[in-house]
């Protein structure tokens, strides 16, 4: 917990956890990244880690994108924490203003990846209550529909259309004001 | 052998991307993508397919619509109200902000142009104070008077963008309301009215914007930063006539934009800011004119002597 004594965070900060990925793959990763998931986080509270974290749902593969996301968001994180402490110092401004841009050009970046890794890494972020995580990987998401018909999104994700006519007809007539 | 592992790879790839990949997805995720879209286009999702048909009804929603829609979509929708934005008087919006729809609402614009003169705002928009994250009120009301929203202590935990714009409040309710925001990121005053100090206290604020178009009885003469370590924009425009009381040492960009452009005044405005980076200046298209003229004609009697 980020309100525990210092001597407590420099432990916890040295502190690291062994993930397992559902094909058994091991990751070590800092306390610090791993509790960017508020799923292991409770997991380390209630002192569950011992002998590392089955993740049953994560593949190795997006298991290893999740943790790089998680090392970078880690240190921003961090970031933002030591700032506060010291705020009247005009110095940590510059290097706030400069990770910020390097984070989101990370972020556009880590987004760089084909559709159905995309949906594995939202399943993930959900799984493991990843907010920062899911909130931009639905964006992307959302981000690819925006401005399209209905058709024209059927056609791009595949959607096969099992409504009746009749069932179509209902709802343009229920919601008639979202197709004007 | 490599060949095959890549043959492989290409037929998985190519298998995957004529699978509809998007509806396996669970509820709750296919209603927060439903949520990130312009109201409308969130709505007509429920045609897609028999999966999508409840997903709009019962996610989070963004309504952003027209004051006729609101009472209709509010009827048939099911899932909370996270983000309300309406444009336009709306007479029942006391008992629209009253509904429990709206527990959990993060994010409030009203935008009350038309209103009928006298009309208050109402004491309910003032019922999110735990859960609001950001808050824009425009062309609307006269805000409610000292002592906070009708008489209660308003604090604001969560917001971090606040926005006023042509509302008239006074100084004391102004700084009683930014007192009581601790999280708050970014501040816009645009041709807001009824306070002649602006007092800056926020160990949180990066961005400040001050618009001020037309000519109001009680001006902003004084712009006063006690303590704001983290802002980092400030954006001034149309206010040449405040004076800036402060010193800003953490502001990296500034705007200006003016009618007039003093050069006295904007020499005493510059040493407020001793580790300015970006220097934005915007004059209007006349000031721009006389510029050019001025150039122009130099550049004429330079060539004709």
């Amino acid at each position: 917990m980020a309100s525990a004594g210092s001597g407590d965070e420099k432990a916890a900060a040295a502190a690291m956890i062994t993930l397992i990925s559902s094909d058994n793959e091991k990751f070590e990763v800092t306390e610090a990244t791993a509790t960017l998931s508020q799923t292991i986080r409770h997991m380390i509270e209630d002192g569950c880690t011992d002998g590392g974290v089955p993740l049953p749902n994560v593949t190795s593969k997006i298991l290893a994108r999740v943790i790089e996301y998680c090392k970078k968001h880690a240190t921003a994180a961090a970031g933002e924490e030591g700032s506060s402490s010291s705020f009247s110092d005009a110095a940590f401004l510059e290097v706030d203003r400069a990770f910020l841009e390097e984070l989101e050009e990370f972020d556009d970046a880590f987004l760089e990846v084909d559709r159905a890794t995309l949906f594995d890494l939202i399943l993930a972020a959900n799984y493991l209550d990843i907010k920062g995580l899911l909130n931009l990987t639905c964006q992307k998401v959302a981000d690819s529909v925006k401005g399209k018909t209905p058709e024209q999104i059927r056609e791009m994700y595949n959607i096969v259309n099992d409504l009746t006519p009749e069932e179509e007809a209902e709802i343009r007539r229920e919601t008639q004001w979202a197709f004007e | 052998m490599g060949v095959v592992t890549r043959a492989q790879a290409k037929r998985t790839r190519l298998l995957l991307s004529s699978l509809d990949l998007i509806s396996l997805l669970p509820d709750d995720i296919l209603g927060s993508i439903v949520y990130l879209l312009p109201t409308k286009e969130g709505a007509r999702t429920h045609i897609l397919s028999s999966r999508w048909r409840h997903i709009w009804r019962s996610a989070p929603l963004n309504l952003d619509t027209h004051v006729s829609l609101v009472s209709h979509i509010l009827s048939i929708h099911k899932g909370p109200v996270r983000r309300f934005r309406v444009l336009g008087f709306l007479d029942s919006l006391d008992a629209v902000l009253r509904s429990p729809a709206l527990d959990s609402l993060e994010e409030l614009f009203l935008w009350q142009n038309c209103r009928p003169p006298g009309t208050l705002l109402p004491p309910s928009a003032f019922r999110f104070l735990f859960t609001l994250r950001f808050a824009e009120f425009g062309s609307c009301f006269p805000f409610p008077g000292d002592g906070g929203a009708a008489g209660h202590v308003v604090h604001l935990p969560n917001l971090q963008h606040l926005k006023l714009q042509s509302v008239s409040v006074s100084e004391d309710a102004l700084h009683a309301l930014l007192d009581s925001c601790p999280a708050l990121n970014s501040l816009i005053l645009e041709d807001s009215y009824g306070f002649r100090r602006l007092r800056i206290r926020s160990p949180s604020l990066r961005f400040l914007g001050l618009y001020c178009g037309a000519a109001y009885v009680v001006k902003l003469e004084d712009v006063i930063v006690e303590n704001a370590p983290r802002l980092e924009r400030l954006i001034q425009s149309g206010l040449h006539a405040a004076r800036v009381v402060s010193v800003f040492r953490s502001v990296k960009v500034l705007g200006l934009s003016a009618y007039t452009l003093s050069q006295h005044v904007t020499i005493n405005f510059m040493k407020c800011f001793p580790c300015l980076e970006n220097l934005h200046i915007e004059v209007t298209f006349f000031i721009l004119l006389c510029l050019l003229l001025t150039i122009y004609i130099k550049h004429l009697n330079h060539h004709s002597s």
